[in-house]
């Protein structure tokens, strides 16, 4: 009954519908993933991503991420039949798409009349896959062998049949075989799924239509940045740098600060990143082995803010451009481990927001560092093996227009752990959930609130932390000061009390003991003492904020003896104490990266080769 | 003489129906009083007593559907609330689960929505019990008092309660509720573990907060409902219909208003779930569109699916409801263009003012009905001719979005009707495919005022081939309402494996959850061997974040009853997900869930022969429509829909008319009368 293929005279609107379809096949085949994966990560942290591609192995649909079906295509074109179905996680295999050991990637091939007219896939982060430790992500690995099984692109299904001495062979390397079977089980479903409307959607519009919306969602990404965003950003070259902390080899201390420097040159024609300057690759693993077309793609969604309509996929590469020098952090050689990228993965987004904070003289988000991750195993109290592992948000960024959210994780529909979830499946008991007061950095829009937890354990085991910017915070901008930085600690507010490192696979622990989260906060944005005084007060009736910092950051004070709901502005005197904190200091930093960071340079320990320069406020509105 | 009656006040219109034990069937139309909604309420029931020649003495009991609860939410009309919550949990609600909406990036622009509680009015209470109901920290009492107190001088009328581990052992915030009433008498009390037994704390204390928001407004609401009703003389009982599409008596639902945020859009596919039921229908969609919104749900075997995971305004609510998926696209949808002249259409709404740009009352935004008007698909007068409408504005409208696309006018109207389906038919994935519902197996059944004039444009997207246009789309909900039944339901979180199952423990459960809802219908004037009992439970694999839920065979439990369950278990994965492990992996049990059902008398249809014509007799003119650059525009005939009789077929294209509904039959189908006067459209 449909109307098809000739309808190409009302094209814009076909071309819109044809585009709905294909996003709303790929979420529909994450939706799969979420509710049937069985690794934590997998489904609460919603790490997965399933893309569409056309034949030559572009991704079409919004891009979220997705891996790439090239090292499939490279390997297997002429060779590739209806019910094959590939996997593969070795990132050096990859063609940059696959990053580290536990992202299992699945992929299937479309056939359209007979032919092979494009490509689905699924990765998601699986709960193990072999390597030193539980969970697959060992910090101290020094070779990528040492991270877990490495699967190159192979046919897993041949023509509808499993390979089942490949699929034992893969289970039998998991220490969580049941949840490993159940991930991939899912992520071939959801591929399948995603074939299917594939084919329905060629089917309804005509093969040719798809294939002209394929290329059309391509020119039209690179045309949004080309005639949208482009022309806002000034011509000219920003550079900035940021840097992770600790590889989990090195020796701890003297602490090794791992820089990644980025140029960002914008002429009319294209925008280009250059990271030259980036430290070379390091011992531990925290290297990335990306490529320049995948980090393209990733710089790609720093610019979704400017047009928000603008879907982001593989079309980014005709306007971006990254260089990377070989044998970087970006640009490690096999075999370097990898399996904390996901620190490089952070620190590459603040670089590039620096980058064009440089551009927009402030007028961007400040840093924020919401992903960190800690663990727990051992055997329960029936004497099964387990592994709890969360990964907590942070403070999000202030903003030139709001305040940073409170606690966020910023992977898309990505969720914590409830406390009577971890309960009543793992020996814990969660008694602190909450907003870690004070942390957010200060500004005329804070940065939002780190997470506060308590988690008290009630058997022995091994606890495991694994987070950067312990010691570096993540900045403010226009002004507004950095967030705090994250802090562990064993057994708080007691004798005992230890404070733990950001990073570290093996914090043995005994009944009894607790463990307290604090998660950094957000950078601020803008002057402190330009904050609307009633939202300070807000958030010091709310205990959120302290009087000491209302007074001492923003300059704000209060009626003595009002407090709770009844506290009370003293307008006078808070003019009086922003008067006279102004008077004390000097320009704005255009750049706060927080105390430590100047003490690290102060002592030698760190060196910046950029200028972070001063905030120039823009004059007032006429 | 005794009469059942069903009332329906939606946002424009307030609709009654009257159901007489003499089998009549009489209707009621006015006007909503939005201001007052029982004025609206008593002054229809009047009308429709005066239709129907029944007084108030008659009316054995009104059954009532209603947006009051949703609306009130929607338009932000609250007064604050308090929450209780264990000590170490104070931002249970600011955190919420930590999530960002959207994409990646969403983080630098996303804005968090105002709470449902502010922070200062959550309130720590000392008392700790472990998931599996033992009290590690007993209630400190003097807490509970020292914030009952706190609220008491705040104005704070309203608290939710909601204590870690509630649903394992609910005795301290039953306690808590007692306190909170000694020391502030006048004070609202939710308690999670009444309102939703099932652990997460995070969304148990959202739901229950919800409620607590809700028991002041509705209380107020049924207050004054049942004493007009009184003065008036109706003595018989009011019951309300539930989101999850039965009824209970008024003064039960006060105590859990949440369960009455959906009233009014579930009795409208109850309506539609009940007269599929009795043309045997087995597999449906519902579609309901209206002026500003569409609402979808599917129906299998006559009962509407249900779902734990809906959300109240922007706030997700885990009570069972109808599976109703809502999307900003209605006849007065707005059509923009975006970035790179992307069309879109909706959720930006000409509502009723300034209403679409053809009313002539000052809009300039080309909208739905705008585009239908158009493309000659809507007459150039609704409601009798009440309102004319204004050809050359929605031409003009149109016209500035065509020009921009380098289209025709007829064009871009068509491509406007295409992007509000296509919308629409995402909603309609959301209900199905997640379920692993093919639609191309089901049959749309579309009423709402603008539902059956794009029925057959969304039928075409979903693959589906047969339409159904009940005989009064605009009394759907009535239907609903006089045609359900009365039920209760009960869960409790019990965390079970499957190889590790006491069938004493879990039998005792069940048993437990059985007299409370028994107990429960009973109360409402139901014999007890007339009550229905259902058992469910949700399940999962060990491991799994999601659950399933199946039916437990009843009587005794055993392991054959049991297995029995867990087979269902299996089969619904591999319906849903396509694939199962049984005899493979572990299922466990989450929740066990009872409902139970008291049968009312149902409405009945009168059925009438068929005679076989060709509608000739109907036929009121002609009108060239626009179908889309495939078809072209045809020359229509006009029907009028009171006029078919039954059995009366006629092919399309046509356009049937009545009098708060338009009906497009397509170029590819048939339309035909049934011998109960619903429209059927069917593919040729």
């Amino acid at each position: 009954m449909a109307p098809t293929a000739s309808r190409t005279e009302l094209e814009p609107i076909l071309f819109e519908i044809v585009e709905g379809a294909l996003e709303s096949a790929r979420r529909e085949m994450e939706a799969q993933v979420d509710r049937t994966a069985r690794s934590t990560i997998v489904r609460e942290q919603h790490d997965h991503r399933a893309g569409i591609f056309d034949r030559r192995g572009q991704s079409v649909t919004a891009l979220s991420f997705a891996s790439t079906p090239t090292p499939i295509i490279s390997r297997f074109e002429g060779n590739i039949d209806e019910g094959d179905i590939f996997i593969y996680n070795d990132c050096y295999k990859s063609d940059g798409g696959i990053t580290h050991l536990p992202d299992i990637c699945i992929t299937v091939p479309v056939f359209v009349e007979g032919d092979v007219f494009g490509y689905v896939q699924v990765f998601g982060n699986v709960n193990d896959i072999g390597g030193d430790t539980p969970g697959s992500v060992p910090l101290a690995a020094y070779e990528i062998f040492q991270e877990g099984l490495m699967i190159p692109p192979v046919k897993f299904y041949e023509k509808g049949v499993r390979n089942e001495p490949l699929y034992e062979t893969i289970l039998n390397n998991s220490r969580f075989q049941e949840d490993l079977k159940g991930d991939v089980d899912a992520f071939i479903n959801a591929c399948t799924i995603g074939a299917e409307r594939v084919v329905e959607i060629c089917g309804r519009y005509g093969k040719d239509v798809v294939e002209q919306t394929f290329e059309s969602l391509l020119a039209r990404c690179a045309r949004d940045l080309r005639e949208v965003v482009m022309p806002m950003i000034p011509d000219g070259s920003y550079d900035f740098e940021d840097f992770c902390e600790y590889d989990g080899v090195q020796p701890r201390e003297p602490r090794k600060y791992i820089r990644i420097k980025a140029t960002l040159t914008k002429t009319p024609e294209e925008m280009v990143f250059d990271f030259t300057g980036t430290e070379s690759q390091v011992v531990g693993s925290l290297n990335w082995p990306g490529s320049e077309t995948y980090y393209a793609k990733f710089m790609g969604t720093l610019f979704k803010g400017f047009a928000p309509d603008m879907v982001i996929n593989d079309g980014v590469n005709r306007v971006i451009r990254c260089v990377v020098p070989p044998g970087t952090l970006l640009s490690p050689e096999f075999p370097a481990a990898c399996s904390w990228r996901t620190w490089p993965l952070m620190r590459i987004v603040d670089v590039g927001l620096g980058c064009l904070g440089k551009a927009f003289g402030g007028f961007i988000p400040a840093s924020a560092e919401t992903i960190s991750s800690y663990g727990l195993f051992g055997f329960d109290h029936s004497g099964e093996f387990f592994l709890l592992r969360e990964v907590t948000g942070a403070g999000g960024n202030g903003r030139p227009f709001a305040d940073g959210t409170d606690t966020v994780d910023a992977a898309p529909e990505a969720k914590n752990m409830p406390g009577e979830f971890a309960e009543a499946f793992f020996p814990v008991r969660v008694k602190h959930l909450g907003l870690r007061p004070d942390s957010g950095g200060a500004g005329t829009f804070r940065g939002g609130f780190g997470y506060w937890k308590d988690i008290e354990f009630l058997i022995e085991g091994t606890a495991i932390i694994h987070s950067d910017r312990a010691a570096l915070q993540p900045w403010g901008v226009a002004g507004g000061n950095a967030g705090a930085p994250s802090v562990w600690l064993l057994n708080p507010d007691t004798p005992d009390e230890q404070r733990l490192p950001g990073k570290t696979d093996h914090v043995p622990v005994k009944p009894g003991d607790v463990l307290r989260v604090l998660s950094p906060g957000g950078g601020g944005w803008g002057d402190p003492l330009g904050r609307e005084p009633e939202s300070v007060r807000v958030d010091v009736m709310r205990g959120l904020v302290s009087t000491e910092s209302a007074s001492d950051e923003y300059g704000v004070v209060f009626v003595e003896g009002t407090e709770g709901t009844a506290l009370a502005l003293d307008e006078v005197g808070t003019d009086a104490r922003r008067e006279e904190l102004r008077g004390a200091r000097g320009p704005l930093p255009l750049y706060d990266r927080g105390e430590r960071f100047y003490e690290l340079v102060e002592q030698g320990e760190i060196a910046l080769t950029t200028e972070d320069g001063v905030f120039v406020p823009p004059p007032p509105p006429e | 003489m005794a009469v059942r009656v069903g009332v329906d006040t939606g946002g424009t219109f307030t609709d009654l129906m009257a159901w007489t034990d003499e089998g009549e069937i009489h209707v009621q139309k006015v006007p909503s009083t939005p201001d007052d909604n029982t004025r609206a309420f008593l002054e229809g029931l009047g009308g429709l007593g005066g239709v129907g020649g029944f007084a108030a003495g008659d009316v054995a009991s009104i059954s009532h559907g209603t947006t009051v609860a949703l609306n009130a939410v929607l338009q932000g009309k609250w007064l604050p609330i308090g929450l209780l919550v264990t000590s170490g949990y104070r931002e249970v609600i600011e955190i919420a689960r930590q999530t960002v909406p959207g994409d990646w990036g969403a983080i630098y622009t996303w804005v968090k929505p105002p709470r449902v509680v502010p922070l200062e009015n959550v309130r720590e209470i000392g008392e700790r019990i472990t998931h599996e109901g033992e009290v590690l920290e007993a209630l400190d009492e003097n807490d509970v008092r020292e914030q009952a107190a706190w609220f008491k001088e705040q104005g704070i009328d309203s608290v939710a309660v909601c204590f870690l581990h509630s649903y394992a052992d609910p005795s301290h915030e039953q306690r808590a509720r007692e306190l909170i009433n000694e020391v502030h008498p006048d004070c609202f009390v939710s308690i999670s573990s009444d309102v939703l037994p099932e652990f997460r704390e995070y969304e148990r204390a959202m739901t229950t907060c919800l409620d607590a928001v809700l028991m002041p407004l509705v209380s107020e609401y049924l207050d004054e409902l049942t004493a007009r009703l009184d003065v008036d003389g109706y003595s018989g009982s009011l019951m309300m219909m539930k989101s999850m599409g039965g009824l209970s008596r008024h003064d039960k639902v006060v105590h859990q208003p949440i369960t009455i945020a959906y009233s009014g859009p579930s009795a409208g596919v109850l309506g539609m779930a009940w007269l599929a039921d009795k043309i045997g229908e087995d597999k449906v969609l519902t579609y309901d569109m209206g002026g500003t919104s569409t609402d979808v749900a599917l129906v299998e075997d006559g009962r509407p699916l249900l779902t734990t995971e809906g959300t109240l305004d922007i706030y997700p609510m885990k009570t069972p409801t109808i599976d109703l998926v809502s999307i900003g696209a209605g006849g007065g949808s707005i059509a923009t263009l975006g970035t790179g002249n992307r069309l879109r259409v909706g959720p930006e709404s000409a509502g009723a003012d300034p209403g679409p740009a053809c009313y002539g009352r000052g809009g300039e935004q080309p909208t739905v009905t705008d585009a239908n008007l158009v493309l000659g698909r809507v007459p150039g007068a609704l409601l009798s001719g009440k309102l004319e409408l204004d050809a050359e504005a929605a031409q003009t409208a149109v016209g500035s979005i065509a020009e921009q696309l380098g289209l025709s006018v007829e064009e871009a109207a068509y491509g406007i009707l295409e992007i509000a389906a296509f919308t629409m038919a995402g909603a309609v994935r959301e209900v199905s495919v997640k379920r692993g519902r093919d639609t191309r197996e089901y049959t749309l059944f579309a009423y709402g005022g603008a539902g059956p004039l794009h029925a057959a444009q969304l039928a075409s997207l979903l693959g589906i081939s047969k339409i159904v246009i009940p005989a009064n789309p605009g009394l759907g909900s009535c239907t609903g309402l006089l045609a359900a039944d009365i039920k209760e339901t009960a869960v409790r979180t019990v965390p079970t494996r499957e190889d590790q199952l006491d069938l004493d423990v879990l039998g005792a459960r069940f048993a437990e959850l059985e007299d409370r809802v028994s107990a429960a219908v009973v109360d409402q004037g139901i014999d007890a061997s007339a009550v229905e009992l259902e058992r469910l439970a949700d399940m999962r694999y060990v491991g799994m974040a999601s659950e399933l839920t199946v039916v437990v065979p009843g009587g005794e439990l055993s392991n054959d009853s049991m297995a029995q369950a867990f087979n269902a278990f299996h089969d619904a994965h591999e319906r849903a997900y396509g694939y199962a492990y049984r005899g493979e992996q572990v299922v466990e049990i989450i929740n066990i869930r009872v409902s139970g059902t008291g049968p009312l008398s149902p409405i009945e249809l009168t059925e009438e022969k068929l005679d076989g014509g060709d509608g000739s007799g109907a036929a009121i003119g002609e009108r060239s429509v626009y179908f889309g650059p495939d078809e072209g525009s045809h020359t229509c005939a006009l029907y009028d829909r009171g006029a078919l009789a039954p059995g009366d077929r006629v092919r399309g294209p046509a356009i049937v008319e009545q009098y708060d509904s338009t009906i497009v039959v397509p170029p590819w189908a048939d339309a035909s009368v049934d011998q109960f006067r619903n429209l059927i459209i069917e593919r040729r």
